[in-house]
């Protein structure tokens, strides 16, 4: 037969605070994943649009105006229309010369011949605008930023 | 008078000098060649833009809805070109104003735009893009009347 051995008795309880555990003990009994978990909850997840990541701006003004499908449209026909996209953000300008503008900036880093950069990007214009509506398409634009790798600096003068 | 045009060999050299405020400027001195060309095309037209900011946009919208679709997609180009502008006036921290070659691919585009523009006082493009914008105007007029 066993026995059990009781926890000792306290030997003394603070008439003030007789919850109260000293902070020096309880310290030490904090795991990592609570730590982690702390910090998990101050900073929150990154947010993406289109599997792209998208700042407090940019998610904030997508949200106000409905625009997640259309900026994945978008997305998707840039995609469909340039051969080589180095590099595809997202952005939130503010106008700073036309009151209560802003725009949701797609931004395409894009490569090929000029020519070939021009013709796509005419294609993508007109799917854009079959496409997306004009309410729609006043809100967010895709910023074409090309790179034509026949493009002289004598070509341009 | 100065031809608006006479800004692409500024933005031309401003891009050769390769550091970003210059690529920057090019930028924008790229965006007010066409942004000129256009705004006398449409005068010339006997369209009457406010000599104001609201300028910017209603050039913009009259080009975008004129019902030729070459001149909507340039529409679309001054448009981006206009907001990389806002940019690199006013942002200074954004960073994408660091590639020289993306800069020489704007001014390019504003060349053909220029071009495109001045094919316009031509027949028979002349009359249908005034008339296409007569159209547009119209409908707007309409819009706003039976809202008030």
């Amino acid at each position: 037969m066993t026995t059990t051995k009781p926890y000792p008795e306290a030997e003394s309880v603070s008439a003030t605070q007789p919850g109260k555990v000293a902070e020096t003990v309880a310290a030490p009994y904090l795991t990592r994943t609570e730590i982690d978990r702390g910090t998990y909850y101050r900073q929150p997840a990154p947010r993406y649009i289109a599997g792209l990541p998208a700042s407090d701006d940019v998610w904030n003004f997508a949200q106000e105006h409905a625009l997640a499908p259309h900026i994945e449209t978008a997305v998707r026909l840039a995609r469909d229309h340039f051969k080589k996209i180095r590099e595809i953000n997202l952005d939130y300008m503010v106008d700073p010369e036309i009151p209560n503008r802003a725009d949701l900036l797609i931004n395409l880093h894009v490569t090929g011949t000029f020519d070939e950069l021009i013709q796509a990007d005419n294609k993508y214009v007109r799917a854009i605008k079959t496409t997306i509506p004009d309410e729609i398409h006043d809100k967010m634009c895709p910023l074409l930023w090309g790179e034509a790798s026949d493009l002289k600096e004598s070509s341009i003068a | 008078m100065m031809e608006a045009k006479e800004f692409l060999s500024v933005a031309q050299k401003l891009a050769q000098m390769r550091s970003e405020a210059s690529i920057r400027s090019a930028y924008s001195r790229a965006y007010y060649g066409i942004f000129n060309t256009g705004l006398k095309l449409l005068n010339e037209l006997g369209f009457i833009l406010p000599n104001d900011a609201s300028s910017h946009e209603l050039l913009y919208q009259r080009l975008n809805n004129c019902g030729i679709p070459d001149i909507e997609n340039l529409a679309s180009r001054l448009k981006t070109l206009r907001l990389k502008r806002n940019s690199a006036d006013y942002d200074m921290k954004n960073r994408g104003f660091q590639s020289h070659a993306e800069c020489e691919f704007a001014i390019a585009s504003v060349k053909l735009m220029i071009a495109q523009l001045e094919s316009c006082y031509h027949q028979p493009l002349r009359n249908q893009l005034k008339d296409g914008i007569q159209e547009y105007e119209r409908k707007i007029n309409r819009g706003s009347i039976a809202s008030a």
